[in-house]
């Protein structure tokens, strides 16, 4: 399942669909979070 | 005894207290941790996508960096890290690919030979928990402790081996060694909503909702956990929710503040000022 979901993000990532997009992370939640919350999630969500 | 120590950027940061109290905590124990030389973040997430071995690199270099020192195990404590570190090792072990093409990329010959491991094993494995009872066995009074693993720790169960994926036990026999009293609870896998904090926040509200309220039904004065980003999530959302009636704060620690609180050392220095729920009225009591 893991795989399956897998596969449709990075289809639709290289689509040019962006989900998580930086301008749109509030800034407060930008300062807060650990850093690895920023790596994974662009490496996971942004084209 | 000298093991070969990869902290992790977040650890660097915003989570000091994981990386003060895993190096203090094991000290106590005579495991000393060497830091790995020109470390660099290990990537975060383990690509599935099979054209993706770029994302693997960061992980391998490591691992290989490990190798070439002559080291054959590399402890790191942050779950992400340790997920990502496990999960390149088996691909490189495992898919000649992989390991033909992630070599030739980092110019080195690298096969797999490091083995990462959690501090938990180090401390199961090298130090024993029978020997942890014996030395320390009082030291949490009875605290009830909710043992919250998240997901990176234990899937996929092939490639991570930390025990039975739905119910883990290693956390709760660390608690049961040093006095504590491991409460079971049905959230202690399921994952806290990671980094979907940036784009769903709403997400992770509901998640951290259910875990708090399961650990809280079960009696946990404390919840501990060895993930950065798990810790946030949960201490975080308590802020959200500290109106509501009935909603009891519950601390969450890192599993080495703990172990490092058994030891003596300072609260200030524990990096206990990153909290939301303050651990403090916890920590002074062990």
């Amino acid at each position: 399942m893991g795989r399956i979901m897998e596969a449709l993000r990075v289809i639709n990532l290289r689509k040019g669909n962006e989900v998580l997009v930086m301008e749109n992370i509030p800034t407060e939640v930008k300062v807060e979070v650990p850093q690895m919350a920023l790596t994974s999630g662009f490496r996971k969500l942004s084209a | 005894m000298q093991i070969l120590y990869f902290p992790g950027c977040t650890l660097s940061t915003k989570a000091k207290g994981l990386d003060i109290t895993t190096r203090e905590a094991l000290a106590a124990l005579g495991v000393h941790l060497c830091e790995l030389p020109r470390w660099t973040c290990c990537g975060t997430v383990f690509p599935l996508a099979q054209d993706n071995y770029i994302q693997m690199v960061a992980a391998a270099r490591l691992l290989a960096t490990s190798a070439s020192l002559g080291e054959n195990r590399l402890v790191t404590v942050c779950s992400f890290c340790y997920h990502v570190l496990k999960r390149v090792n088996h691909a490189i072990k495992n898919n000649r690919e992989a390991k033909e093409k992630i070599n030739n990329y980092l110019e080195e010959n690298y096969s797999g030979e490091v083995q990462p491991v959690h501090p938990l094993e180090i401390i199961r494995n090298d130090y024993g928990f029978n020997r942890l009872r014996e030395k320390l066995g009082d030291s949490l009074k009875g605290l009830r402790v909710a043992c919250y693993y998240g997901c990176m720790l234990v899937r996929p169960p092939g490639e991570m081996n930390f025990g039975n994926p739905d119910n883990p036990t290693i956390m709760e026999e660390f608690i049961a060694a040093l006095g504590g009293v491991p409460v079971d609870f049905a959230f202690k896998t399921k994952c806290c909503g990671s980094y979907q904090i940036l784009n769903t926040p709403d997400l992770v509200a509901d998640r951290t909702k259910e875990i708090l309220a399961s650990a809280a039904a079960s009696g946990a004065q404390a919840i501990i956990t060895s993930c950065p980003l798990c810790q946030f999530n949960l201490d975080r959302q308590q802020e959200k929710v500290a109106d509501k009636k009935n909603f009891r704060q519950i601390p969450v620690l890192y599993f080495t503040q703990l172990l490092a609180a058994v030891f003596k050392v300072p609260l200030d220095k524990m990096g206990i000022e990153e909290h939301y729920v303050d651990p403090r009225a916890v920590l002074k009591e062990i």
